[in-house]
């Protein structure tokens, strides 16, 4: 029988057990319990303190004293089948589809049921007939009545988690590599509906909110300044993104890090919040929110990237920049989110 | 052999050097040639033990095609490679000779079982099926509200099964219309799911058993942890190891206790009174955890100005309506908001959340749910002050008050500086710095205020802030293999899989109103919908249309409580006639045995599916009324199939474990014979039914022809490929891919889920339950080693181990923690909350779903996302645990004129009636309390251990224990015959006289407890006669759970009667204590 030093000897040179035991003539675990004292089917559970000894393999040792491992996989494509069931599933796939717009008609109605196309002509008009209407979209404020008054940060707080859905949803999306048409599709459609969105609350942050914010809570100037740096990131990620479609191969790498520098800004605006809530009168807040509002309704709809901060410049630069962006709209640029203002609410809700 | 001189022994010692004898040279040639059994073998293959809950890894060895040996799995995060008796015997259990592998058949009124071949017995089997329920089909119910069910047919399994198995049979049951479904999970840890729901949001653990690891002290009660679940009690050592205090608190001194640093006897059904006496002492002495239980807990929330207290009525809540034994919750609920709970009876508030709609009944109801939490359909009024009269804080204050250490010891037997000694334990470990762990089986889930004993410990660890944090949280150990799985992924009557409530029969109940009565608007309940139309899918397929509400019409609806034990009262009044036995066994295993076999004896047919011919399949010829010639083979028209079973090691799947952990077992062999899996059967059998129903025009028929139950098989026997069935559970997307996690589901029919709280076990592709990275190579929790509900989340509420603004409550106790630059949640554990919601995240007004929960709610299935101190919603017989004196009991309630659970479930038959209690009179007839317990080598009914030659000779005989006073009072002898007798049945059981059950000094007086376990019957190796002969069917209401660990009897010493005199002496005994049908049955008595 091989001594410990022996087998400790052929462990110094670099050899495994499995060769040491096929040249000791022994099984490999044997080795290993002659060099380490421990057995290696792991019947034994030292104490940490006592691991450390010559010969000691950290993680399992059990396949030096197992016959081989087993593992039956099922011959059986499990993922096919799924893929199966999916394809079978006319419905799923028509529910599917609607949470892919931007999608070609002749697609949509291919994977229609014939006799459920009866009207054509006016599919590409309405994804949802209507059926859908959850009747609870209130959480947007926008969709309030006008003279309704809103609080500040009920307005903003809302708007974050719509966003914070739709960044859910273009995380849980595969990346390029795995990605179907329809993955891409859905992937862009979220950028299509996050742009306005996050060029709507930032313009009007930076117009009416950060001065606030400065002027009234602890830490204001800080907090405010930390949150327009994040801000000019995640814009300037917006701007790079507009225009950029998921077959890019920038696209992936873009939405990382658009997720990332949202969730940072959305992180520091929380703090912000609750600093507004302590300092400002419900009053105060409703007024600031009924300014807000109404910046938003009249706003941008894109990001830009050069936007300046100043207040005053801003107020004055304005109704420009959102005249362009509307042209541009109208231009056929934002078509496909126009189209699909319905499934996008039912999008946000089911999605989140 | 032929051995020369020269290799005698000592002449080899001397020429090997090894002079002493210490090492090779003593070795014989002969044991040379010995090796073990696992060096021998041509494979390994990685599998599970199939007993309790601890779930210990096992490596099969396989050789030649035959199972040669099996062993621990050292690389296992939970049992490092340990086995305990029955898993050392699962070799015996899987390859030993009393498995059977032949179907056999009993035709009616036959005296004995003749052989049949597997595919006409499954055919016939296919045939009653259709017959009887279409015979016994109800489109509604008396009240003209649709049903579209049958209780024609009921089936009952066992908790060894396996999730893909369990998914299945609720699967196609529902279909058939058989709502009568239900598990050993019933029976055994139904409270755990109401105590634990209601309090935190999810009925399951709230840790894993590895963290006790890091305990500063471990309180032990109503579990013989170290004896039920030997492998999981290593970790109790360990923390014992690092210094934390054992505490085990139990009436029977045991195995735990001889390895705890305290041990406190206390009397039986005592426990709320001895935890209500521990918050008492948190809150009078100021040791609660301040800054935990104002920001987590819903103290400062201000309940309804209607609610009254048990302080103000005598030991009963507002609401209570006595004439139908049941409580209208309205007046619990919070002030100025409407909640609805994650958990227990959700359908109570059907009406008052649809405005309108009929209950048709008010039983029964979805149990608690694993997963969830209120609604707030208005926000809470809160008093951050705590001191407003009616808030959360200060009623419970009030409630309390009364649980003195004299008090608790007048009704516990626990003697002041004993108790003091525990409260003092407790709260000096609890803490910032400290946790205190709380860990019990079924010694409080089995009472008729079962779900109300968690309850108290919930309250407790909530007061404590030992909740969400490590070596915190609340073990609920479970007991066998799957009982966590069966639940989940449930077979039982009132829940649908991930905790999702089986609808009740309101009129015109479409599933937006379903979703409207039964879910919470807010927390992650609020995406109720979205579960829902995932699981319908997955049922229905492309027949599930937005059209036709995803086909939530095809559900049979429930009229009030379906349990088993409903089922055993619906089979004696001839209501349900055919019964399917899938590794369970009644006739021994449930409560009042006696009237479970007279409950078969009255069915049309019997299917058994089983190892061997346990009780269940054979007391139609050799039970015990067949011996006191109560009935007669010849008489009894039951026709039974026994099929065999296929064990663990002989198919794929998963059981998920007490750390809601799902572990893959690999098949090792094909089964022999007939044995098949259940997975096969419940395939097989939908399959045949749905051949011989093709082409009907039924609308009854619609829900079973339209199901999707194409999967696909393999092999020689066509075994469903089980990863297929994972696969489905998992959930699926519209373009066919595994889904990642639930976040992802939709509620527009383009994602379909199983079961929505086990989605993401099978994300890309992988079946995430298999994986097997070794423990040393990660960190405690075992992130890698299979997976864990939900998200594989491994400590439950973990947001709460960090204070409410995000950073550790301190160092040593660091689990989960916010990290302000990457502006995300991260740590040991994966979060148990958005992991970028930051901790100043407040929501707007009108926020639904999981945006209503602010950045410091650490209970996300909660609507408020608070721990629930006091339940509003969500439990039927009271917010507040409270003490009440079990069923039976030898003594007056000494803290309220009440004596019992008002609502608790009795019913009064001539096979099932109640003892006096207390002061009234015949009480007296019954003067002693037992508890039933469970032994090492033996596992419930005795069905996987009786069997086996190995376990048979541990614990050869039936015995109860006995203090050696209540020896000398009843002239008892140590080894000697003693007879038990209740107004059920009488019992035989050898005496074991121990000091180890020592009498307890209760409200002045000496009570001695009898100590009786559960596994034996007239069947197998080792024979007895079974507890639950003695037990009665009197429920807890939440969950319809028996009262098995505590009731009374009398001992005395002896044989029992054979023959009629068995009978004739239990109603002697009746008589003597003058019972009637109204005995016990009083709701304010």
């Amino acid at each position: 029988m091989p001594t410990k030093r022996t087998v400790l000897e052929l462990v110094a040179e670099g050899r495994d057990y499995g060769a040491i035991g096929r040249e000791l003539g022994i099984p490999a675990g044997q080795a290993y319990l002659i060099a380490t004292g421990l057995p290696a089917d792991g019947s034994d559970v030292p104490a940490p303190e006592d691991l450390d000894r010559a010969g000691y393999m950290a993680g399992s040792t059990q396949h030096l004293a197992n016959p081989t491992l087993s593992i039956r996989k099922s011959e059986h494509q499990v993922g096919s089948w799924l893929e199966r069931r999916a394809t079978a599933d006319s419905q799923m796939a028509e529910a599917g589809a609607l949470r892919a717009p931007g999608q070609s008609s002749s697609e949509a109605e291919s994977s229609k049921p014939a006799d459920r196309d009866s009207d054509g002509a006016d599919h590409e008009s309405e994804p949802d007939d209507g059926s859908q209407d959850e009747g609870s979209q209130d959480e947007g404020s926008q969709e309030e009545g006008a003279d309704e008054r809103v609080d500040v940060l009920a307005l903003l707080r809302s708007q974050h988690n719509e966003v914070h859905d739709l960044l859910k949803e273009l995380d849980a999306l595969p990346d390029a590599n795995d990605a179907t048409p329809r993955d891409r599709r859905r992937k862009e459609w979220a950028v299509a509906l996050l742009v306005p969105r996050m060029a709507a609350h930032e313009a009007a942050e930076q117009e009416m909110f950060w001065p606030a914010v400065r002027d009234t809570i602890d830490d204001g100037v800080d907090l405010a300044d930390r949150a327009e740096t994040q801000e000019r990131r995640v814009a300037a990620v917006l701007g790079d993104l507009d225009g950029t479609g998921a077959d890019d191969e920038r696209f992936d790498e873009l939405v990382d890090e658009l997720v990332g520098a949202v969730r940072r800004h959305v992180a520091t605006e929380d703090i912000v919040f609750r600093g507004v809530e302590e300092e400002l009168s419900e009053e105060q807040r409703r007024e600031l929110g009924d300014t807000v509002r109404a910046i938003q309704e009249r706003g941008p709809t894109r990001v830009h990237r050069l936007l300046s901060t100043d207040p005053a410049v801003l107020r004055v630069a304005r109704p420009t920049i959102a005249a362009v962006d509307r042209a541009r709209d109208r231009a056929g640029g934002r078509r496909r989110q126009a189209n699909t203002g319905n499934a996008e609410s039912r999008g946000k809700k089911g999605g989140s | 052999m032929n051995l020369g001189i020269m290799d005698w022994a000592v002449l080899r010692q001397l020429r090997s050097g090894d002079r002493f004898g210490r090492g090779a040279g003593v070795k014989s040639p002969a044991s040379g040639r010995l090796g073990p059994r696992t060096a021998g073998a041509d494979k390994v293959v990685k599998s599970v033990c199939p007993y309790c809950g601890v779930g210990c890894a096992q490596n099969v060895y396989v050789k030649d095609g035959k199972v040669v040996q099996i062993e621990g799995d050292p690389d296992s995060p939970v049992s490092r490679g340990r086995l305990c008796p029955k898993g050392s015997a699962s070799l015996q259990l899987t390859t030993g000779s009393a498995r059977r592998h032949q179907c056999l058949y009993r035709p009616p009124h036959a005296t004995d079982w003749e052989p049949i071949e597997l595919e006409r017995a499954l055919d016939m089997v296919a045939d009653r099926v259709i017959a009887t329920r279409r015979d016994n089909w109800q489109w509604s119910d008396e009240e003209g509200t649709d049903v579209r069910r049958t209780l024609g047919i009921a089936s009952l399994g066992g908790a060894t099964l396996d999730n893909e198995e369990n998914y299945l049979i609720k699967k196609l049951w529902t279909s058939l219309g058989v709502i009568q479904v239900e598990n050993q999970a019933r029976v055994c840890h139904s409270s755990t799911v109401a105590g634990l729901g209601t309090s935190f949001g999810r009925g399951g653990a709230t840790t894993c058993m590895q963290d006790l690891q890091n305990s500063d002290c471990i309180v032990i009660e109503g579990s013989s942890f170290a004896e039920a679940h030997p492998v999981g009690f290593q970790w109790v050592m360990e923390a014992k190891a690092r210094g934390a205090t054992v505490i085990h608190v139990d009436p029977r001194f045991t195995r735990t206790s001889a390895l705890a640093d305290m041990y406190v006897p206390l009397r039986a059904g005592a426990d709320i009174a001895f935890l209500g006496g521990i918050i008492n002492y948190v809150l009078a002495n100021d040791k609660w955890f301040h800054d935990y239980v104002l920001a987590y807990t819903n103290a400062p929330a201000i309940i309804n100005e209607d609610f009254l207290d048990t302080e103000d009525l005598g030991g009963i809540f507002s609401g209570l309506d006595e004439e139908n034994r049941h409580y209208d919750p309205k007046s619990w609920q919070y002030e100025a908001a409407d909640v609805q709970s994650a958990s227990g009876e959700r359908d109570e508030q059907f009406d008052e959340r649809t405005k309108g709609g009929s209950t048709v009944s008010q039983a029964g109801g979805s149990e608690s749910h694993g997963s969830g939490g209120p609604s707030l359909n208005v926000e809470a009024e809160r008093d951050e002050t705590l001191q407003h009269p009616r808030c959360v804080f200060q009623i419970l204050k009030r409630h309390y008050a009364r649980y003195t250490p004299q008090l608790v010891q007048e009704v516990c037997g626990v003697p002041p500086e004993l108790f003091d000694r525990v409260c003092r334990t407790i709260t000096a470990a609890s803490g910032p710095d400290r946790t205190t762990a709380f860990v019990y089986a079924v010694g409080w889930t089995q009472h008729t205020v079962g779900a109300q004993f968690i309850r108290a410990a919930s309250v407790l660890q909530l007061l404590l802030g030992n909740i969400g944090r490590p070596g915190g949280g609340i073990q609920a150990l479970r007991g066998h293999a799957s009982i966590q799985g069966s639940t989940d992924v449930p077979t039982l009557f009132n829940l649908l899989p991930g905790y999702l409530p089986m609808p009740h029969a309101h009129a015109h109940e479409d599933l937006d109103a379903y979703v409207a009565g039964e879910a919470a608007g807010t927390g992650y309940w609020g995406l109720m919908k979205s579960y829902m139309v995932s699981l319908l899918k997955a049922w229905w397929g492309p027949a599930a249309t937005p059209d036709n509400d995803f086909c939530f019409d095809y559900i049979p609806r429930l009229t009030g409580s379906h349990s088993t034990y409903e089922t055993t009262l619906a089979q004696l009044d001839g209501i349900c006639k055919g019964y399917f036995l899938m590794g369970q066994n009644p006739a021994v295993g449930s409560a009042n045995s006696r009237a479970q076999r007279f409950g078969m004896a009255n069915l049309e047919w019997l299917v058994v599916r089983d190892f061997s011919l346990i009780e269940s399949a054979t007391w139609w010829k050799d039970g015990p009324e067949i011996e006191s010639g109560e009935m007669r083979t010849e008489d009894i028209g039951t026709e039974v199939f026994f099929f065999p079973a296929a064990s663990h090691t002989e198919k794929n799947g998963a059981f998920t474990n007490t750390n809601r952990m799902l572990q893959w077992h690999f098949q090792a062999v094909e089964p022999e014979g007939d044995a098949r899996s259940d997975l096969w059967f419940m395939y097989h059998l939908g399959r045949k039914i749905r051949e011989k129903l093709a082409g009907s025009t039924d609308e009854m028929d619609r829900p079973i022809l339209d199901l999707t139950w194409d999967y696909p098989v393999e092999g020689s026997l066509d075994e469903p490929v089980a990863e297929a069935v994972l696969a489905e559970i998992n959930g699926w997307d519209d373009q066919g891919r595994p889904l990642a996690s639930y976040e992802q589901l939709n509620e527009d029919g383009s994602t379909a889920c199983g079961c929505w709280i086990y989605c993401g076990v099978f994300a890309d592709g992988i079946n995430q339950a298999a994986r097997k990275k070794p423990a040393s190579q990660q960190n405690w929790l075992g992130p890698e080693w299979a997976w864990a509900w939900p998200a594989n989340r491994r400590i439950l509420y973990n947001r709460a181990a960090a204070r409410p603004d995000g950073s550790p409550w301190s160092e040593s106790k660091a689990l989960v923690w916010w990290d302000p630059d990457e502006a995300k949640w991260t740590g040991h554990d994966i979060p148990d909350f958005a992991a970028d919601k930051s901790p100043d995240y407040r929501p707007p007004p009108g926020a639904e779903g999981p945006d209503a929960l602010s950045g410091t709610d650490p209970f996300i299935m909660q609507a408020d996302g608070k721990g629930w101190l006091f339940v509003p919603a969500g439990l039927t017989d009271g917010p507040l645990p409270t003490h009440y004196e079990p069923q039976e009991s030898p003594f007056d309630n000494a803290f309220y004129p009440q004596q019992r659970n008002p609502v608790r479930q009795v019913f009064s038959r001539e096979l099932n009636r109640y003892h006096p209690s207390g002061s009234e009179p015949g009480a007296d007839v019954y003067p002693y309390v037992i508890t039933t317990c469970r032994l090492t080598e033996h596992f419930t009914a005795g069905g996987m251990t009786r069997w086996q030659p190995y376990l048979a000779e541990l614990q050869p005989e039936m015995f109860v224990e006995v203090s050696p006073e209540l020896a000398a009072e009843r002239k008892l002898e140590h080894g000697g015959w003693a007879t038990l007798v209740t107004a059920r049945n009488a019992i035989e059981a050898r005496v074991l006289v121990t000091d180890r059950m020592a009498p307890l000094v209760v409200a002045d007086r000496v009570v001695h407890q009898i100590g009786v376990p559960f596994h034996w019957g007239p069947n197998g190796y080792t024979r007895g006669d079974a507890a639950n002969e003695l037990t009665s069917i009197s429920l807890d209401p939440n969950v319809h759970i028996q009262e098995d660990k505590a009731l009374t009897a009398d001992i005395r010493p002896g044989r029992r009667p054979r023959g009629p005199g068995r009978t004739e002496l239990v109603q002697a005994y009746q008589r003597r204590a003058g019972i009637t049908p109204e005995t016990g049955m009083g709701v304010t008595a």
